[in-house]
């Protein structure tokens, strides 16, 4: 072994010039690293609320409890950009936070579980406060996931004419003229043109979020002779007089 | 004795590093010759000095950046350990399989305290070596951090950056398939020698 290696070194510092990185250097990436994992999870949280938020606007999770006809909620009904997001985002919180503070002593399997309990109680906290509502439904979320967090279509779709078959205060059942059976979710926000009193049997126009088998109602209002004169698609239809989305057109 | 308690620990050489490198110098003259020992294992004499060289300097500029819950013996193996693999990657391409060893290596990697004639302990060396190599990385690694340098599992843990609990079951792994490696007969004829320390 080199007899001289400790000179070696002491004459690489001095001949090199260096000097210990000062402390507040340390504790500023240290506060980086902090940060950057508060922000990962907080995003991740935010974004797993936010796919919840759009199932239940989808009316995809009510997909979920209707039995067979509707067992398999579909591909597109999926908040699948949103849902990539929060794995990817998963992933790298747990990178940033294994690096810090010595997490990596504790096992692997410990910290994922913790972090995921973290994230579902974080996501129930960003749902509960209405947080998810805020950035998804009106904030930054909106434009960004107009889609519903999924990259292949809108949720907004035709408007769907049929037959109210049963109704409760929040779903109806409708039967379209062309043979589907669709799940009507009625929100707070469902518009009624001509009144909320329409009876069991009444041949109805929809506009909402489509999901498989299933309407958000944004607006229902009972079809009237108006709307054979307005062609295929009606009023509220797409190509008709008013999109989707912007105020049902007053009640006869 | 009296003079041993009165030595510095290293955490205080380190603090005092920061201002007066006679006792950066003091910190490297305690540990310059394990971490060459270690670095020569997983390297190769050659390199092994490059290694802590660099080491060393790389703990120079970070020293206020040492992180008090580690003990300083950890921190230095952690930057020692990862600069021999990001050296030997940068030179080699890869990180070697084959560990240089020596006899005190072969010794407590085997149990065996019986020094046998010299062609025999070559023919050890190379068994050892070439069982060695079967291992991943990580067995190995936590192998000779166990067995051959003695470090506890919690140091270990901080060195390599992995879960404490999972140290144990590794090294019992680790030394289970080197046995069996050892007692299965080699089919390979000739043994390429490796070095000695």
């Amino acid at each position: 072994m080199d007899e001289n290696l400790k000179d070696k070194i002491l004459g690489q510092i001095e001949e090199q010039h260096l000097e210990p990185t000062p402390g507040w250097w340390f504790r500023l990436v240290r506060a980086l690293k902090h940060s950057a994992v508060a922000i990962l999870f907080a995003l991740t949280a935010l974004g797993l609320a936010g796919s919840v938020y759009i199932l239940v606007e989808s009316g995809t999770l009510y997909d979920l409890r209707l039995g067979p006809r509707w067992r398999r909620p579909g591909l597109f009904d999926f908040p699948w950009q949103l849902l990539v997001l929060v794995v990817l985002l998963g992933v790298l919180s747990f990178i940033v936070l294994r690096r810090t503070a010595r997490l990596y002593r504790v096992a692997r399997w410990w910290l994922v579980l913790a972090l995921i309990v973290a994230v579902v109680a974080g996501a129930g906290g960003a749902y509960a406060t209405n947080l998810t509502r805020l950035t998804f439904h009106t904030g930054p979320g909106r434009e960004l996931f107009r889609h519903g967090g999924n990259p292949f279509g809108g949720m907004h779709d035709r408007a769907v004419i049929g037959i109210v078959v049963s109704r409760t205060a929040r779903q109806w059942v409708v039967d379209s003229l062309t043979g589907e059976r669709w799940l009507v979710i009625i929100t707070e926000e469902t518009y009624f043109p001509a009144g909320s009193d329409i009876p069991v049997g009444t041949i109805v126009r929809v506009v909402g979020r489509r999901g498989k088998s299933t309407i958000t109602a944004l607006g229902i209002r009972p079809v009237t002779g108006m709307d054979d004169l307005m062609g295929q698609g009606g009023m509220m239809g797409q190509g008709g007089m008013m999109g989707p989305g912007i105020n049902i057109p007053g009640a006869p | 004795m009296e003079k041993r308690a009165q030595e510095p620990t290293d955490e205080q050489l380190v603090r005092l590093a920061l201002t007066d490198r006679d006792a950066f110098g003091a910190l490297v003259e305690r540990y310059e010759r394990p971490l060459t020992l270690y670095a020569a294992r997983l390297v190769g004499r050659q390199e092994a000095e490059d290694v802590v060289q660099q080491a060393f300097l790389q703990v120079y500029r970070n020293l206020a950046g040492f992180d008090p819950h580690l003990t300083f013996s950890a921190w230095v193996y952690r930057i020692v350990h990862n600069t021999a693999v990001n050296m030997s990657r940068k030179r080699h391409g890869t990180v070697p399989t084959e560990l240089e060893l020596d006899g005190e290596t072969v010794e407590l990697l085997t149990g065996n305290t019986d020094v046998p004639a010299e062609a025999l302990q070559e023919e050890l060396k190379g068994s050892v070596s070439r069982a060695l190599s079967q291992l991943d990385q990580r067995s190995r690694d936590v192998l000779l951090l166990s067995v051959v340098e003695g470090k506890s599992y919690s140091e270990i843990a901080d060195i390599l950056m992995v879960a404490v609990n999972s140290v144990g079951p590794t090294v019992s792994r680790a030394k289970s398939k080197l046995r069996k490696q050892l007692e299965t007969p080699s089919r390979e004829a000739p043994v390429a020698e490796p070095h000695t320390l």
